[in-house]
């Protein structure tokens, strides 16, 4: 018969998937906003690089509106630095996370080895 | 659970399946990413071809107004002194072509060394999840010779 999991064991496996998928959810949306800094930068290169009398037009729908390039330069510059902003802000709470992800992974490695020194579940009876 | 067994480590056949099937999974998404990149540099090498075909244009030009070439439409004398090209999230520049052919090189340039580092990474996953199926395989076989 398969034995079950004691509940200290079941409740910290429980908090450590918890953990592993916040951590995921934290890591893509950090991809996400590095790929929007990227590309941010990579227009401000581009404008840099073109003569500065040059028309720039920004999509709107479907209509293709006259900007200014200062303002443009400007307006992604100002993304840039949210982007930043919230780039740091990710990578502390990544940080963060994969501390306590890591501290609990020890104490359920702990917990496997008090109640299955054998390390196999089902090899010996738990202790009290 | 894997476990150590005499300085060998046992992994059970379980985290075998569940590690192939997260790699097939990364395999699916590269695929779908490495489709993506070659779409790009396909419409990057097109619109080079394009500009290229603009700068020695003959009087006469033939234009599709939509895909599939249902309606073709006769152009004649297309002003190729500037045109617009994309900078990325919705910004154009209107510049010469030459300018614009700079920037389309740079974008092939990024384009190339994105789809480098895709196909490497998927090279990697594909042995990975190769060496797992054989695993499984082999032990698919011991247990039908077992029965």
């Amino acid at each position: 018969m398969a034995e079950r999991i004691p509940p200290d064991l079941q409740t910290q496996l429980l908090k450590l998937q918890q953990l592993q998928s916040q951590l995921e959810r934290l890591t893509y949306e950090k991809s996400v906003i590095e790929s929007e800094l990227r590309e941010v930068n990579e227009v401000l290169k581009e404008l840099a690089s073109i003569p500065q009398d040059s028309p720039i037009y920004k999509i709107v729908g479907n209509l293709l509106v006259k900007q200014n390039i200062s303002n443009v330069q400007n307006e992604l510059n100002e993304r840039k630095e949210l982007l930043e902003l919230k780039s740091r802000t990710y990578q502390k709470q990544e940080g963060l996370l994969r501390k306590q992800f890591e501290d609990l992974q020890k104490k359920v490695n702990e917990l496997v080895q008090k109640y299955y020194p054998q390390g196999t579940p089902g090899s010996a009876p738990p202790k009290a | 659970m894997a476990e150590s067994n005499q300085g060998r480590m046992v992994v059970s056949l379980e985290d075998l399946l569940v590690q192939a099937d997260s790699l097939k999974k990364e395999i699916d998404a590269l695929q779908k990413l490495r489709d993506e990149v070659l779409e790009s540099l396909g419409a990057v090498k097109s619109s080079k071809e394009a500009l290229n075909i603009l700068k020695a244009q003959n009087k006469e030009m033939l234009l599709s107004v939509d895909r599939r070439g249902f309606v073709i439409l006769k152009v004649t004398e297309i002003p190729s002194d500037k045109v617009l090209v994309n900078l990325g999230l919705g910004y154009y520049a209107e510049i010469p072509p030459e300018d614009a052919s700079k920037i389309l090189d740079n974008r092939e340039e990024q384009l190339n060394k994105s789809l480098q580092e895709i196909t490497n990474r998927l090279n990697t996953v594909v042995n990975a999840y190769s060496q797992i199926a054989e695993i499984l395989n082999r032990a698919q076989a011991q247990q039908a010779q077992g029965e």
